[in-house]
């Protein structure tokens, strides 16, 4: 693998230990994928995940002292402390959480980490078409191939922790354009109304398709074009469930498939299906794992909601009240939280008897790490990536409920999953 | 060719939506036919520029009424926009006015006006970003049709994103949220959107060492020389961020009303001189060096006394990373009790600034990061807020932010990068 | 007197008469370029410095200004001092959206150079429905 002088003398130490173990990883990545050379990464994404005494040992070790030299965004934490009596939290493990969630959010900002605190990051750092990123954290970097055309492979904490202190990483994988093309194509049936497609529709369609994927990279045909970021937001992570290919192109709609020639590299498509009302409903069956109708949560907003999202959930919830047995909990970004104050929607959806978080894993985090403490035992959900998680997660623990928005607004009123 | 109508479009324009709509209607119609448009193109969001900026102006009787009788005629019947809609920064932040010494000015007293209004958008679900750069918070894809005024959003989206959006006005952008459509000419074409004409970096010039305020001057002088071509800009680094993208757009669309360029290699139209000049031969071609970057300078600079009055940062808005910058040239001195220091952001940047103890730095030192308003929204107070302050000088990197100082704000100015202008702030003096 | 009749395409509705006022080579921007209590443009080292503007068909190559500028010619127009109508080789958009909410009429694209043909003094009469300008000599060329 060929290093210029720069990343010669990194590897060698001269810029230092810490540069030189990541330095260290990141070739022996590269040496693993066969990669030519390095390159320049412009931006970072990090998961502050590194919650027991091992796992935050390993990342001081890592980082020490060091300062990322690159744009660094983080993660939602597990917890927004600030709000831990309203999330219910008990007591007796404030402590705790305390503990293990201030020490990492110190860390990430001794290294100068932008604290965003959020799986949409996006606003705080535009990605170019093109630009070569090192981000962590699935939906983060699916998003950023698919939709905003960036340059990533699904780092991992290490190698992302390791890209943002030397703002490099190898040159494999996404970062080739060779690599990006399509290889299977997926039709969107006829049967099916994708102009009316919920976050959960998109959600599903990109679950069903990722069990017939493997390393391959999907290319849509048929969606609506006029598809908005927080649909396309819905459908990366749920592909990645049960295939590895960390990218996908819709037709007509993302930057790298204006055609299907294109799209797809000028070759013929490896595969081809279709999936339609069929299909979809079965998907949403699968997602969901739940037994009784009782739910105890109902969780909106993996990933994080924009303020389109905040505005339906408060249009459903307006003049209405949720169920007391139920939590309603919805998780955004904080810049979001601020617009959706101002615009009176989070007055609405309070009013209602739900939530709004910030900064905080609402979903997979909270709700399957804590669900004994808090009580939970089903969560319905219109996220795919909430419920395709559980199973994995939290077998046998939580139930979970998987449809439309609108189901999920309907059913916590009534305190049952279902319409009304 | 006459411009065709939808069915939709011809219930809109016949009233059957409403006086508010079919006015609307009426308005992007008339401009369509000027500009030759076959059709209308349906948007997916459009950037407001809220009306109580006039009101801000010396005239004797405030005419704010005037445009609020206006909007209520564009929106009348009108319950929501129809399209994602975001709004510029307002002239003052109302819960700051008096901080910032607003009030009291002699005739004028914008912020009642600026609050109404701001009711007004709110209820019609305009999303309330004040600032001009939604592109901070909006992100189009590379081809999107988009509505909007601020030239600064404009050829940002239409540079960066390669969305498409014309430089329209105040009138058109409110026009396109209420109806949802613009006349498709100009940007939304894609042979109007190639460039020009050709700006070759000289060599003489180390772009890779550019300040902001470089940025701003090579965009100035070829915005000036430009006639309306759009301009290519060759022999810039390839890893322009976007801090630096926003100071190549803002300028263009202040001497030339540009709605956007070409940067080779880092623009998404731009991958190569040819495909960013569609096949053709460039019009003309400037060959910008360090004799252009110092005609561009002193274009710019007015002030020819020492002394500095105020220091204006983030026109265009502010990023979190000019916030940084900022508080790290302040380095814990604080700004001459003689100096205003202002840092105009947007509130979704402000908050993560406060988080990493940006903001703390630059107000613990004397200056102000004002939110949601223009961060020289002073001078269009067309004198009389540099009257009543004494502003005689200002300091900024700002190329829109000097001219507009200059033209409407009666005051000189300063023009230098990010750190000359802090330590004018600290010292009181340009160095 | 010489009577000449050039044909362009309308940018606002409605028709005018008066006495033109023409600038060969500057641009003008509405709002920001005229002063809105004495009517006169105040753009410095501009072709019309000084000039009065209002109740005039105004002829310039093309517009200019901020995004803002519209309502600065809705304002001259509520004080009674905008022209009567606007005559561009090639019109701004911006100018286009004033003309239009301030309901004073105006045309570009003619088949031939207004500038080459209208002289400040000359009488302009334009229907711009119809997208036709008569111009009456009144100087001698």
């Amino acid at each position: 693998m060929y290093l210029n002088r720069e990343e010669k003398r990194m590897l060698e130490g001269e810029c230092g230990e810490l540069i030189q173990k990541s330095m260290d990883l990141l070739v022996k990545v590269g040496e693993a994928y066969d990669a030519e050379r390095m390159i320049e990464v412009t931006y970072a994404h990090l998961i502050a995940w590194e919650l027991t005494d091992i796992l935050f040992e390993l990342f001081s070790q890592m980082t020490g002292n060091a300062k990322v030299r690159i744009p660094t965004t983080v993660n939602p934490l597990l917890f927004n402390m600030g709000r831990a009596k309203e999330l219910g939290i008990p007591e007796s493990s404030m402590t705790e959480l305390e503990r293990i969630l201030s020490r990492l959010i110190k860390a990430h900002d001794k290294m100068g980490v932008i604290p965003t605190y959020t799986c949409h990051p996006h606003y705080i750092y535009e990605l170019r078409i093109g630009e070569h990123v090192a981000l962590t954290e699935s939906n983060v970097v699916m998003f950023a191939n698919a939709w905003l055309g960036a340059r990533s492979n699904i780092e991992g904490a290490a190698t992302a922790i390791a890209s943002a202190i030397t703002g490099k990483t190898p040159y494999y994988g996404l970062h080739l354009i060779g690599n990006r093309y399509g290889k299977v194509q997926i039709d969107i049936g006829r049967d099916l109304k994708p102009d009316q497609f919920d976050y959960a529709d998109y959600g599903a369609l990109a679950f069903w398709a990722g069990k017939s994927l493997k390393d391959r990279i999907p290319v849509y045909n048929g969606l609506s074009r006029k598809m908005t970021p927080a649909h396309a937001k819905y459908m990366c992570t749920p592909q990645i469930l049960h295939s590895c290919a960390a990218m996908f192109h819709i037709l007509g709609v993302t930057p790298e498939a204006p055609t299907l020639e294109a799209t797809f590299g000028g070759k013929k498509p490896e595969d081809r299906f279709i999936i339609g009302k069929k299909q979809l409903e079965s998907a949403f069956e699968t997602l969901c794992s739940a037994k009784g109708r009782e739910i105890d949560l109902v969780c909106l907003g993996c990933p994080h909601c924009n303020i389109q999202e905040i505005g339906e959930i408060a249009q459903l919830l307006r003049g209405k009240k949720v169920s007391r047995q139920v939590r309603l909990w919805i998780g955004t970004n904080e810049p979001t939280r601020i617009l959706a104050k101002r615009m009176g929607f989070i007055d609405t959806i309070e009013n209602a008897g739900g939530l709004v978080f910030a900064d905080m894993c609402a979903g997979t985090g909270a709700a399957l790490r804590m669900s004994e403490a808090l009580g939970i035992r089903t969560v319905a959900t219109n996220s795919a990536t909430l419920a395709g998680v559980v199973p994995i997660r939290a077998r046998g623990r939580v139930g979970v409920w998987f449809g439309k928005t609108r189901v999920c607004i309907a059913s916590a009123i009534r305190g049952k999953w279902g319409n009304n | 060719m006459p411009l065709s109508l939808t069915l939709e479009e011809e219930h809109m324009l016949s009233g059957d939506y409403g006086s508010g709509v079919q006015k609307s209607m009426d308005l992007l119609v008339q401009i369509g036919e000027a500009f030759g448009a076959e059709r209308m193109v349906e948007i997916s969001s459009s950037h407001l520029i809220p009306y109580e900026i006039m009101s801000a102006s010396r005239f004797g009787v405030p005419p704010a009424k005037w445009f609020e009788d206006w909007v209520l005629e564009m929106t009348e019947g009108v319950s929501s926009f129809r399209v994602v809609t975001t709004i510029n920064p307002a002239i003052v932040n109302p819960q700051r006015a008096i901080e910032l010494g607003f009030k009291e000015l002699g005739e004028i007293d914008p912020t009642e006006s600026v609050i109404k209004g701001m009711e007004k958008y709110k209820r019609m679900g305009a999303i309330p970003v004040y600032t001009c750069c939604p592109f901070l918070i909006f992100t189009p894809r590379k081809g999107e049709h988009l509505g909007g005024a601020e030239s600064v959003a404009v050829a940002f989206y239409n540079t960066f994103f390669g969305a498409k959006v014309n430089r329209e006005s105040g009138p058109t952008a409110l026009a396109a949220a209420v109806t949802g459509r613009v006349p498709e000419f100009g940007m939304h074409h894609l042979d109007s959107r190639y460039g020009q004409l050709l700006v070759e970096i000289n060599r003489g010039l180390d772009s890779n060492k550019f300040t902001y305020a470089d940025y701003n001057a090579l965009a100035y002088y070829v915005g000036e020389k430009a006639q309306g071509r759009i301009p290519v800009f060759y022999g810039l680094s390839q890893n322009l961020n976007v801090t630096q993208i926003k100071y190549l757009c803002a300028p263009l669309g202040v001497s030339a009303g540009l709605p956007m360029c070409h940067i080779v290699g880092v623009t998404p139209e731009a991958p190569t001189v040819e495909i960013a000049l569609g096949g053709r031969r460039a019009e003309d071609k400037i060959e910008f060096g360090v004799e252009q970057l110092q005609e561009a300078y002193r274009q710019l600079t007015t002030a020819n006394d020492e002394r500095v009055d105020a220091v204006t940062i983030g026109c265009p808005h502010a990023t979190l990373q000019e916030l940084g910058e900022c508080a790290q040239l302040l380095g814990g001195e604080k700004v001459s009790p003689k100096v205003k220091l202002w840092v105009g952001t947007a509130e979704t940047i402000r908050f993560i600034g406060e988080r990493m103890g940006y903001v703390k730095a630059i107000e613990d030192a004397g200056g102000f990061v004002v939110t949601d308003m223009c961060a020289h929204s002073y001078s269009y107070c067309r004198g009389a807020f540099s009257r009543k302050h004494a502003l005689g000088t200002v300091a900024t990197n700002s190329a829109k932010a000097a001219h507009y100082i200059q033209i409407i704000g009666s005051a000189k100015t300063w023009f230098g990068s990010t750190e000359q202008c802090i330590k004018a702030a600290i010292s009181g003096r340009w160095q | 007197m010489e009577k000449i009749v050039i044909k362009g395409r309308r940018c606002s509705k409605g028709v005018a008469q008066g006495e033109a006022v023409v600038s060969y080579n500057d641009a003008l921007a509405m709002g920001a370029d005229i002063d809105r209590e004495t009517g006169l443009v105040i753009a410095p080292r501009h072709e019309l410095q000084g000039k009065e503007v209002g109740g005039k068909i105004l002829v310039f190559p093309t517009g200019r200004g901020s995004t803002a500028d519209p309502w600065g010619f809705y304002w001259l127009m509520k004080i009674g001092k905008a022209p009567k109508a606007i005559i561009n080789i090639k019109a701004n958009p911006t100018t286009v959206a004033g003309a239009i909410i301030s309901g004073i009429p105006m045309i570009h694209e003619l088949d031939k150079n207004p500038l080459e043909v209208i002289e400040t003094g000359d009488i302009v009469c334009l229907d711009a429905n119809k997208g036709i300008v008569e111009v009456i000599k009144v100087k001698k060329s």
